[in-house]
């Protein structure tokens, strides 16, 4: 069954799948807003790999990463 | 596989091009494996990984040799397992499969690299807010830095209003350093918020840092550094490779007494080609004349005889040894008899009389008539010797009496064998 993730958790998913970034980087390139970033960073937990306080004041300063082994899982889920 | 039409070579070549092939492969399969994280060569653990996955065609080679699937003289075979080891554990090559549980061993392989990749994010996230805050130390002690920043982040922010009212809406808190650090903070997230990429670069240009630290720590400078100092330590590694192999006499010998070394693995492997057999007999064979005619080779680089021969002969002993090796390296010590050599071999080959094996006892038994007619003419053997027919229940008393006649013989046969004394036609016959 696959998990269903909205707009945001895609860009987020998209954005990792090419290299891992800071969260300053994935704001500007997901274009989302510091709460929103978190709420979708909450949601892809266990897709995603996460260095840092999951917190709006603090997101910019964590670090996100695609573990290689779910590499081909998120292939799969941006393919659909 | 095993009957593969390939290119038959000697085995250190095949070593050499998956050595060389797999390091190769090795290098973009860990670029691929860690695709997502920049600079993951500067990490140990990523270079710990590079060496397993170059080393591991190395032992799927030999472990596929030794199983019997491949052989290890062939090009092909080399070629196919350093570039497709993976589909091999896999499976999914025809012709080559891996015996029992060994296509589990990468699991814990993919296991290891999701666990680098986890470690090299945590040291990414590490270095990162270590350069952060080594820069905003920097910055909050020197005013001209501060005045720099400031001037820099109103110059690139997304919103310069909201920035402004937010610098004078800080609070005063009566302590000129914590109102300074508070300023800082926010000058500092604006910047990383409007400039993610190049935040780096732009403190570089304004010299509120120095380039080395840029470089070093958000230039892919630790990978450039590293990458390049392994480069180096393996080329040099190379070089005093080669140079302790060749060169002085010194180099020399190393050289004579690996390949020594190598050929008298080949010749016994039980599952060599023929032409790899044919390869290590000729070597061996052209040192063992060399020992008998002692000339042809530069003073101190040919092998004495119990180097040369030691390590064959002493399998003659071993219980269960092939009929095919027992055969080659009683035709090598034949082949290569002269009284040099024999005073090795002949009391080696008759201490060997007392291995378990009947078939081998009786190869040992002809290849010492043998060595009598060709060097010893005179000396003749006795018949009870020369006619001995080993057999399967043979007593241990009964063998070690043939045993101690063989010596008798040995004993008396030296003293004709002498160089001066030597009978015509006592030459090695090649």
């Amino acid at each position: 069954m696959m998990p269903q993730f909205g707009d945001n958790e895609m860009k987020v998913l998209q954005a990792v799948r090419r290299s891992a970034m800071d969260g300053y980087r994935l704001l500007s390139v997901t274009g989302l807003k510091p709460q929103a970033l978190v709420d979708a960073l909450l949601k892809l937990e266990g897709v995603v790999n996460v260095k840092g306080e999951l917190v709006e004041g603090r997101v910019g300063e964590a670090y996100v990463a695609l573990p290689p082994n779910n590499r081909s899982f998120v292939d799969m889920v941006l393919a659909k | 596989m095993a009957g593969f039409a390939s290119p038959d070579v000697p085995a250190y070549v095949c070593y050499a091009i998956i050595v060389v092939f797999g390091i190769v492969v090795a290098v973009g399969t860990i670029n691929r494996l860690l695709e997502g994280y920049p600079d993951h060569w500067a990490f140990a653990s990523t270079w710990g990984l590079f060496a397993a996955h170059a080393a591991v065609p190395v032992i799927l080679f030999w472990l596929l040799d030794y199983t019997g699937a491949i052989h290890d003289t062939s090009i092909l075979a080399a070629i196919l397992v350093a570039l497709g080891y993976r589909q091999i554990f896999t499976g999914s090559v025809q012709g080559v499969t891996l015996p029992g549980q060994a296509a589990g061993f990468w699991k814990p392989f993919e296991a290891w690299v999701a666990a680098v990749a986890d470690r090299i994010g945590t040291k990414q996230k590490l270095y990162l807010d270590r350069f952060d805050e080594k820069v905003r130390f920097l910055i909050f002690t020197d005013p001209q830095r501060m005045a720099s920043l400031e001037t820099l982040v109103l110059s690139i922010s997304q919103d310069v209003p909201a920035l402004q009212t937010g610098l004078a809406a800080i609070p005063a808190t009566g302590n000129a350093e914590a109102d300074r650090r508070r300023r800082l903070d926010m000058l500092w997230r604006d910047l990383r918020t409007s400039r993610p990429r190049d935040y780096g670069w732009l403190l570089y240009k304004r010299d509120i840092v120095r380039r080395w630290r840029y470089w070093m720590w958000l230039g892919n400078g630790r990978a450039k550094l590293i990458s390049g100092a392994s480069l180096v330590v393996g080329l040099l590694l190379l070089a005093g490779l080669s140079t302790w192999m060749s060169g002085a006499e010194g180099g020399i010998a190393r050289r004579e007494a690996s390949m020594l070394r190598y050929h008298q693995w080949r010749f016994l492997k039980p599952n060599v080609t023929d032409r790899d057999q044919w390869r290590s007999q000729e070597f061996l064979a052209e040192r063992l004349h060399a020992v008998g005619a002692d000339a042809g080779r530069p003073a101190g680089t040919a092998p004495p005889s119990d180097a040369l021969l030691s390590p064959l002969l002493r399998e003659l002993r071993f219980a269960s040894i092939g009929d095919r090796q027992a055969r080659s390296i009683l035709a090598l010590v034949v082949n290569g008899h002269a009284p040099a050599v024999d005073v090795y071999v002949v009391p080696e080959l008759i201490e060997s009389l007392r291995t378990a094996s009947e078939g081998v006892r009786l190869q040992i038994r002809n290849a010492l008539v043998a060595i009598q007619k060709a060097d010893y003419p005179t000396a003749k053997v006795p018949d009870g010797l020369s006619t001995w027919e080993p057999k399967k229940d043979e007593s241990a008393g009964d063998i070690d009496v043939r045993v101690r006649d063989w010596h008798v013989w040995w004993e008396k046969a030296q003293k004709p064998a002498s160089p001066e004394k030597a009978p015509a036609g006592s030459a090695p016959r090649h």
